[in-house]
């Protein structure tokens, strides 16, 4: 049997294939102009989730970077505070050192007092350092000035200072699953064992102020307190500055796993160019026979043969 | 003697006739649906010629009703496909899954930077805003479907009325061009709800799929939209309607199952997303520190009946709550835990207990339903389980066992119980040291920063992955689509494939008509030679007369 082909039958194959090309050139228009094949849950749906997963996971391992660095810094002035401190506490020693000299007179000893009183109130700021307004060595009361003085002597001069920060550090969150001590609790840097750093300052100042016998065994004292405390900063110094070592490697390992999920992203979301231009080109080439099929089919008829 | 010349005439009427039959289907030749129509010439009796015996109406019953049928199917499917890229667009656009990570990103960052709370607070306000966003925009669609409904029950019904009117006027009637009308009539209907054509009466009978009478003769069965609680059913007189195809099966499947499926979907999601943080946040401390006063966002209808009996949003479990009355003056804490059975405690009860703790008191408003807890001069109260002051057995580890706070909407961070209702509560956009970020009360701990990243893993009550519901949400929308892409494809195939075979039967081809055209204007020449031919034969034989 030879099929009838009414006009409506070639007019409806004919726009129903023009539909069909206009659809797919489109497709590819947008998908080689926009550079994404994949956007919306219904382009692929499992490449789709795969997709969600990494830009997920990249935008996690980029805020996570950005704590890290934002930790980093916070950890960098610890470690700066405690070795500004070390290097006065250095300096006490250094003086004490001079001081226990018999030789010297009091106008010496006493400026050399009056100096190790200027390390003491440096020592107090550098405990008192904050950063992004928080204090570094106040622990979980980020807002609390750690030290403080408690009272003065007779002449005026800080006779003891206290601290009234947190017992506990203060963690920060570097990922959902690791967190890291970060300011620290300034109590158990400045006094541990019955030594306290500002105490072995101030022995040492009022030693070196005061014209007493006993002068020479009360600066022996400070010195010996003094080294014990600089042993301890280095301690701390020592511990902060491997967590400071394990954010680096912790970035740099994040920094990898960043790069690999942006990659894979990439390669799921993105178009094939090679592919896309392939099949756009085709569609075009398709588009067009159809077009010019139409225009054909109905630049002739019956009508021009017959009278 | 004239007999001849009737002949000649017969010839030349029934070309006439064939001719003109041919010039109706050539103009009919683009109208959808036009029947063909062939011209029978049969030969009069007694040899007196040819007349034209009658005009055949080319028709194929089965595969006009396959092409109902597809059309029915196909109609279906593009109306799927017309809604749903829209919601997958809400919700894909909206991003929340990105935006509630980055709600997570800036809790960690908070622990770090404590002047990240601003960034915080607003991600907290953008992704929730995303997800009412969402909400509001299925459910307007839906309200928009809800008036398509309307407007399409209506237009079965004008052509319901036509068909059973055209069956009256016209069951005996042989003009082809009533036929034609009905199955236009017939094809718009079939666009719209599945039908059944059936030989009953004279003229054309439609029942639904399901056999409920539609067109009987000369009676139609108007279908009226109706609303049973929140969803929209087809009825007549004979019963429900149930449409699973059409323009109104899709739109019925939308508005009835799909997008309120797809709405309670988020709503829990949302729900999930509510309670964990504001579980969280009130059994933790900000940093403006112990409370003054709190009052819930979730009213209670009956403030006298036990609180299980209230149908509220969230379960409240049998468990305790522990409050914590902290003495400024002389810097003590002291813990006080109630003890909350939902099946036999009200809110009232709930809050004479807490009326009867040194330091605060509690008020519960029966035309709101809401409870308020102030603390009173010298005092201030908190929820976060911390050890006394001076220290006794440690901090509690689950302040709120039973739920109570979050349930109620107590000292949370959102107002609302879902996608419809989720709002960041302004007390923290005005005031963002409300946010509990320490269990301890210490600026710098941490410890409830992890408790609200832990809700990323584990919602808390349920135990739900939020970022996994929110995947299979996704899931749910990119399926649906790509099904009915694939069932559309089908079924526009199938369509091609019986509309072609159709037209093959019942369609024009003009070329076809010209031919017969050109056949019958050579009868009619023929017939007028004939005459002319007997004319002369006519004059030859009168001129022997002269």
């Amino acid at each position: 049997m030879t099929p009838r082909v009414t006009s409506q039958i070639v007019a409806h194959q004919l726009s129903s294939q023009i539909r069909r090309h206009s659809a797919n050139l489109h497709a590819y228009n947008k998908a080689v102009a926009s550079g994404i094949s994949i956007s919306k849950p219904s382009d692929d749906i499992s490449k789709f989730h795969m997709s969600l997963y990494h830009r997920i996971n990249y935008s996690r391992l980029s805020a996570s970077i950005e704590h890290i660095s934002f930790s980093s810094n916070i950890l960098n002035a610890i470690v700066n505070a405690l070795t500004n401190a070390n290097n006065l506490l250095t300096k006490a020693h250094l003086i004490a050192s001079s001081g226990i000299d018999a030789t010297l007179d009091q106008s010496t000893l006493a400026s050399m007092g009056e100096e190790v009183d200027m390390l003491l109130h440096n020592v107090l700021d550098i405990f008192n350092t904050d950063i992004y307004g928080s204090y570094i060595f106040s622990g979980d009361s980020l807002n609390i000035r750690p030290f403080s003085i408690a009272s003065y002597n007779t002449n005026g001069r800080i006779n003891s200072i206290v601290y009234t920060g947190s017992t506990n550090n203060s963690t920060g969150i570097i990922t959902h699953t690791q967190t890291i001590p970060l300011y620290l609790a300034g109590g158990t840097i400045e006094q541990s064992g019955g030594n306290s750093i500002f105490q072995a300052l101030i022995d040492l100042r009022d030693a070196l102020l005061t014209n007493s016998p006993q002068r020479t065994n009360a600066i022996t004292n400070a010195m010996h307190s003094i080294e014990v405390a600089r042993d301890r900063i280095s301690e701390y110094t020592g511990i902060v500055s491997s967590r400071l070592s394990v954010l680096r490697d912790l970035q740099e390992r994040f920094d990898a796993l960043r790069l690999e999920h942006k990659s894979i992203q990439s390669n799921l979301e993105s178009t094939d160019y090679a592919e896309a231009i392939v099949k756009l080109n085709e569609s075009q080439y398709l588009l067009q026979a159809s077009m010019a099929i139409t225009a054909r089919y109905y630049s002739y008829s019956f009508l021009d043969y017959i009278a | 003697m004239f007999t001849p010349l009737l002949i000649g005439l017969s010839g030349i009427r029934a070309a006439n006739q064939s001719i003109l039959t041919s010039g109706h289907n050539i103009a009919n030749a683009d109208v959808s649906l036009y029947h063909r129509i062939d011209p029978i010439l049969t030969t009069s009796e007694y040899e007196s010629g040819v007349k034209l015996s009658h005009k055949l109406r080319i028709q194929d019953d089965i595969l006009q009703n396959q092409l109902y049928d597809n059309i029915n199917k196909k109609s279906f499917n593009e109306t799927i496909l017309q809604y749903m890229p829209i919601v997958e667009s809400y919700a894909t656009t909206a991003d929340i899954l990105q935006k509630i990570d980055d709600v997570y990103s800036n809790i960690s960052r908070y622990s770090i930077d404590r002047a990240n709370i601003h960034d915080l607070l607003s991600s907290i306000d953008i992704a929730v805003r995303s997800i009412h966003d969402i909400s509001t925009n299925i459910l307007n669609l839906r309200n928009n479907i809800g008036g398509i409904i309307d407007k399409h029950v209506n237009q079965v019904n004008e052509n319901l009325r036509h068909i059973a009117d055209f069956n009256f006027r016209h069951s005996k009637s042989t003009d082809f061009f009533i036929s034609d009308n009905i199955d236009s009539k017939i094809k718009d209907i079939s666009e719209i709800i599945d039908i059944k054509l059936i030989d009953y009466k004279d003229g054309v009978n439609l029942l639904t799929a399901e056999g409920s009478p539609l067109v009987l003769g000369d009676s139609y069965y108007q279908i009226d939209a109706s609303y049973t609680g929140s969803n929209i059913f087809l009825s007549n007189t004979f019963g429900t309607i149930n449409t699973r195809h059409g323009k109104l099966g899709a739109l019925l499947f939308l508005y009835n199952d799909f997008l309120p499926r797809l709405h309670n979907l988020l709503n829990n999601i949302s729900s999930e997303f509510i309670r964990s943080f504001n579980h969280v946040n009130a059994t933790g401390i900000g940093r403006s520190g112990e409370l003054t006063t709190v009052s819930s966002t979730i009213p209670v209808p009956d403030i006298n009946a036990p609180l299980a009996s209230q149908n509220l949003p969230y379960n409240i479990y049998s468990g305790h709550l522990v409050v914590s009355v902290t003495d400024i003056g002389n810097n003590t804490r002291t813990n006080y835990t109630i003890n909350i059975d939902p099946s036999t405690q009200s809110l009232l009860d709930i809050s004479n207990f807490l009326s009867s703790i040194p330091g605060i008191a509690s008020t519960v408003s029966s035309q709101s339903g809401l409870i308020t807890i102030n603390s009173l001069p010298g005092f201030r109260f908190d929820f976060a389980g911390r050890d006394t002051v001076p220290p006794s057995s440690g901090p509690i580890s689950d302040s709120d066992t039973a739920g109570i706070l979050s349930a109620l909407g107590i000292n949370g961070l959102f107002e609302g119980y879902n996608a419809d209702t989720i709002r960041l509560r302004q007390q923290f956009i005005d005031n963002p040291f409300l946010l509990s970020s320490s269990r301890t009360g210490e600026a710098g701990n941490t410890d409830n920063l992890v408790r609200f990243l832990q809700i990323r893993d584990k919602s808390i009550f349920t135990g739900k992955n939020i970022e996994d519901s929110i995947k299979d949400l996704l899931s749910n929308i990119g399926s649906f689509i790509n099904t009915s892409r694939n069932d559309y494809d089908f079924t526009n195939t199938i369509y091609n494939e019986v509309y072609t075979k159709l037209q093959e039967v019942i369609g024009v081809d003009t070329n076809e008509e010209f031919t017969k055209i050109l056949v019958f204007q050579k009868m009619l020449q023929s017939s007028s030679k004939y005459i002319s031919i007997v004319n002369n034969i006519f004059d030859t034989l009168l001129g022997m007369l002269d």
